[in-house]
């Protein structure tokens, strides 16, 4: 009995020391902001999934200031599109928000888009469960991957136990999201001339197998009833993403679903010269243009509660109170001015 | 054959394979007692033993036998 | 099934759980039952079946046959040598007929023939080049007497194929192992542990130190135009530590398994790299190869009458003290060339692992009279730890030229490979960056100076009593936190999955 004990102990201690190995060597939180374990369990109003378009574009504690709700991110860098589904169903496992907002980006991207690293930063961010099993076998078979490989992604350590050789000091500061997961890049890149969108009506069926994992979204969220919204960020692009986002935008409004594409909105508007940060990314000017026109949106559209004054949600207010000191630091300008000069 | 008489034999085929006149064995003696004797020239030394005594020994006996007294135990049951 | 692999785990906890859970008199035969599935793993077709069954019934019918007809010297003997035969035959059938098609070839493009005979490449079991001289080593013990057969088809069956052997060996008598193979066993706390221990450390060997290793020397000799000089040198210096820990760390798995289980196996390694000449080194170095071969091929050939008639015959011409050493060299001859072609059907091995081998160890036996004379009038001490180094070393390094061959992948590939070694480039070894990109960098090299003194040390360790009681006799946090340490550094260091290479995780445009 006695040797059993101590078999046990000695696994116990094992697992342990692997857990904390392991929290070291990972991959880190860059261009990953992946928050419904983080935040309190069942505190999120919004939960806004997709790619870097949501957490470049929307800042959620911005919103919380200006309408009281919460919005938790589950957004990674490049995020493939068949992975949404499961993001759902992990949600729904620790949140259960008014409404999930989904981003579209990545819904007409090809499968030589997404590489691995766009993969893991999704797959590697999901807790180990059946659902991310499920989700490494559907987005590695249609990556076209051998399925003897498929056990590096269930096991990420096998992948990540090499990285002792590129140790450096952010592997071991806690990695804390800063502003609930928004990335605030001031910079504007001044050399981008984006051509105007003139691509409104252009309508191009996307392939069959992207069709295919559009349906099964759908299906997905009308069996399990969710509320949701789709929106499209507003970037440069060209004629043939354009056309086929707006096919995948009629399929969506066909099924009864609202989209938001922020290119053709007549009420928005941002200044390409200063509020870009590339030619896909806004930058913190653009995107206060954007918080300000969806939450709005959101706060008029959607019963939303308002948390503002609630002493649980103190975070939020932290957070944004620490947002306007970084901005200031980076920029040497008052966030409230900016506010005040574009609620005009 | 009398034991003493055996070992004297013995005593001149060892010095005779080895090269050793100061060579004396007992019962005990095994392989890491005599500096040559390794695994090479243990053959030598069985056949030097077999043309001495007449007699053969068999290839388990060869690889198993551990000392000198048990090669003796053979010669004896052998003759 | 590759030892290091999540399958061979998973296959060896069902295994051993099975056969501890079942009733005591068929822990057996789920033995035999697993060393099947392990024998025909990604195997099975009618062929190896076939194969398989070949050698099974040979040595089983002839097995019986021979015992049956002890008394009767030339009838045993016929059966014997049937036996043998048919053993031998698939061996070399299944192993060897390439080796003969490219000696043919040779011959004919030497003479002009315009006429190459074709390759065949045939699909023979895991384990045929040891299952084939065990079972042969079988029928000969029956023969002398030392064994009495197994009258179980099935139990025979299980000598044949007990799976932890079929890898790597050891090679196994059937007298030595017949009580523990078909006994009882109690699972056994301590024999767990101490078989775990064992099995950890031969994981780290493999894992840690022989993969690193490899990884270096294939990058070298996989492109010898750019490889040249320094880089030559340190693999071939690298490459016998690779197989050794390659080999011996399979050895500590296998070992360690069959520890569990119960079964004890005999060693084959003995700290080999400390030994002085090449000679005391093949001592040491898969030592039951050495057995094998000394019991069953040396001694016979040495005594027998041909041998013995020999050495007459020289002896009137050359004398007494040459004649022995004629037969002798002779005899070794004969067997360096069978455990040359033991190791593979390809003159690299022939040559590497046996020509050469036999050749340095004949240059230290007949230069031994006169180093000893050269050291006498030069009053150099063979006693003092300066002599014994160099000795150590030399040995090393002879060895190590040997295993160019052995590695290589033809013999004018090594001898390219020789010839690369004569470049000059010794600020390859100073610059502080070439070392480092030829398949491992800095940090490649730190884990291997740390392993590799670890290794050092615990093999020195070993020369004055298992190590593993020494451990075991410490207190419970030393104990444990030295099986972690080893264990985390499998886990971290280890080459094994996918090696993490940053190109991957570069963000894109979205």
């Amino acid at each position: 009995m006695k040797n059993f004990i101590k078999s046990i102990v000695f696994i116990i201690i094992f697992l342990i020391i692997f857990c904390c190995v392991f929290k070291v060597l990972w991959l880190g939180k860059t261009y990953v902001s992946f928050l419904i374990y983080d935040e309190p369990k069942n505190s999120s109003d919004i939960v806004y999934i997709g790619s870097s378009a949501v957490y470049t574009y929307f800042n959620p504690v911005l919103a919380y200031d200006l309408y009281g709700f919460t919005t938790c991110f589950c957004a990674t860098g490049s995020q493939p599109f068949n992975a949404i589904k499961y993001l759902l169903k992990e949600t729904q496992k620790y949140q259960n928000p008014e409404l999930y907002i989904i981003d579209l980006a990545t819904s007409i991207e090809d499968w030589d888009f997404f590489d691995e690293g766009a993969i893991r930063r999704t797959t590697d961010s999901m807790k180990f469960s059946k659902n991310r099993i499920d989700a490494i076998n559907e987005i590695l078979k249609y990556k076209g991957i051998d399925k003897k490989d498929y056990i590096n992604y269930y096991f990420s350590f096998l992948r990540y136990h090499d990285i002792w050789r590129d140790i450096t000091k952010e592997n071991f500061t806690k990695n804390e999201y800063s502003y609930k997961g928004f990335i605030l890049s001031p910079e504007s890149s001044k050399n981008i001339y984006i051509d105007e969108f003139n691509w409104k009506d252009d309508i191009m069926e996307i392939s069959a197998e992207k069709k295919q994992i559009l349906m099964e979204l759908i299906e997905y969220i009308k069996v399990n009833n969710l509320n949701v919204l789709f929106t499209i960020p507003i970037r440069d692009t060209n004629k043939a993403d354009n056309a086929q986002l707006n096919y995948v935008t009629k399929i969506l409004r066909e099924n009864g679903f609202n989209v938001i594409n922020f290119n053709t909105l007549e009420d928005f508007s941002v200044n390409y010269a200063t509020d870009f940060y590339n030619t896909s990314h806004v930058n913190i000017y653009g995107a206060t243009k954007y918080t300000l026109y969806l939450s709005k949106y959101l706060n008029d559209h959607y019963d939303l509660p308002n948390h503002n004054g609630d002493e649980a949600y103190n975070s939020w207010e932290n957070e944004y109170v620490r947002f306007k000191q970084d901005f200031k630091a980076l920029t040497k300008k008052d966030f409230n001015k900016i506010l005040t000069k574009y609620s005009n | 054959m009398e034991n003493e008489e055996i070992y004297e034999r013995l005593n001149n085929v060892f010095r005779d394979v080895f090269d050793d006149e100061s060579i004396v064995v007992k019962p005990e003696t095994t392989s890491k007692d005599i500096e040559d004797w390794d695994s090479l020239e243990h053959i030598n030394l069985v056949v030097a033993v077999e043309q001495e005594f007449g007699i053969k020994f068999n290839m388990n006996e060869v690889t198993t036998m551990k000392n000198v007294g048990e090669m003796v135990d053979i010669i004896k049951s052998r003759i | 099934m590759n030892l290091t692999s999540l399958v061979f785990l998973i296959f060896c906890i069902m295994a051993l759980g099975i056969y501890f859970i079942v009733p005591k008199k068929f822990q057996w035969f789920i033995l035999l039952i697993s060393s099947v599935i392990f024998l025909f793993w990604n195997n099975l077709s009618v062929s190896t079946v076939i194969q398989a069954l070949l050698v099974l019934l040979a040595s089983y019918i002839f097995g019986i046959l021979i015992d049956k007809y002890h008394d009767n010297t030339i009838k045993s003997k016929i059966f014997l040598i049937i036996g043998i035969s048919i053993i031998l035959g698939q061996l070399i059938c299944l192993k060897y007929t390439n080796l003969f098609s490219v000696t043919i070839n040779h011959i004919l493009k030497l003479l002009h023939i315009d006429f190459q005979l074709g390759l065949s490449y045939f699909n023979s079991l895991v384990g045929i080049s040891y299952y084939s001289l065990i079972m042969i080593s079988y029928l000969v013990d029956i023969y002398r007497g030392a064994c009495k057969s197994q009258k179980n088809i099935l139990k025979c069956a299980l000598f044949m194929s007990y799976f932890p052997i079929l890898t790597s060996g050891p090679f196994i008598r059937y007298n030595d192992i017949e009580k523990d193979l078909y006994g009882k066993h109690k699972f056994n706390y301590d024999s767990m542990c101490r078989g775990l221990v064992r099995t950890i450390w031969g994981v780290f060997k493999v894992l840690v130190i022989s993969q690193r290793l490899g990884m270096f020397v294939d990058t070298v000799y996989g492109d010898l135009a750019t490889y040249t000089g320094f880089y030559t040198i340190v693999a071939a210096l690298f490459f016998p530590l690779q197989l050794y820990t390659n080999f011996s760390g399979s050895i500590d798995i296998i070992m360690g398994i069959s520890e569990i289980i119960g079964i004890h196996l005999p060693e084959n390694f003995t700290a080999p790299f400390f030994s002085k000449t090449l000679t005391e080194f093949w001592r040491n170095w898969h030592i039951t190869l050495g057995a094998w071969l000394r019991d069953y091929i040396f001694y016979p050939l040495l005594k027998s009458n041909a041998m013995q008639n020999l050495t007459k015959k020289t002896k009137k011409i050359f004398g007494k003290k040459a004649s022995k050493k004629i037969s002798l060299y002779l005899s070794m001859l004969i067997m360096w060339t069978i455990i040359g072609a033991w190791h593979g059907g390809a003159y690299t091995f022939i040559i590497g692992s046996g020509l050469l081998q036999f050749l340095i160890m004949v240059l230290e036996d007949t230069l031994e009279p006169l180093s000893n004379k050269i050291n006498n009038k030069l009053g150099i001490k063979k006693e003092v730890f300066s002599y014994k180094l160099y000795q150590i070393i030399r040995t090393y390094l002879l060895f190590a030229f040997t295993m160019i061959f052995f590695r290589a992948s033809s013999v004018g590939n090594a001898v390219e490979i020789i010839k690369n070694m004569f470049v000059w480039n010794p600020w390859v070894l100073l610059d502080n960056t070439s070392i480092y990109t030829a398949g491992l960098d800095i940090h490649d090299f730190r884990v291997l100076i740390i392993s590799l003194t670890t290794l050092f040390a615990v093999d020195k360790l070993s020369r004055t009593g298992s190590v593993r009681e020494k451990l075991f006799k410490q207190n419970i946090i030393f104990r444990w936190g030295m099986l972690y340490i080893l264990i985390f550094a499998i886990v971290i260091l280890g080459c094994y999955g996918v090696g993490y290479d940053p190109a991957a995780f570069i963000y894109r445009q979205f």
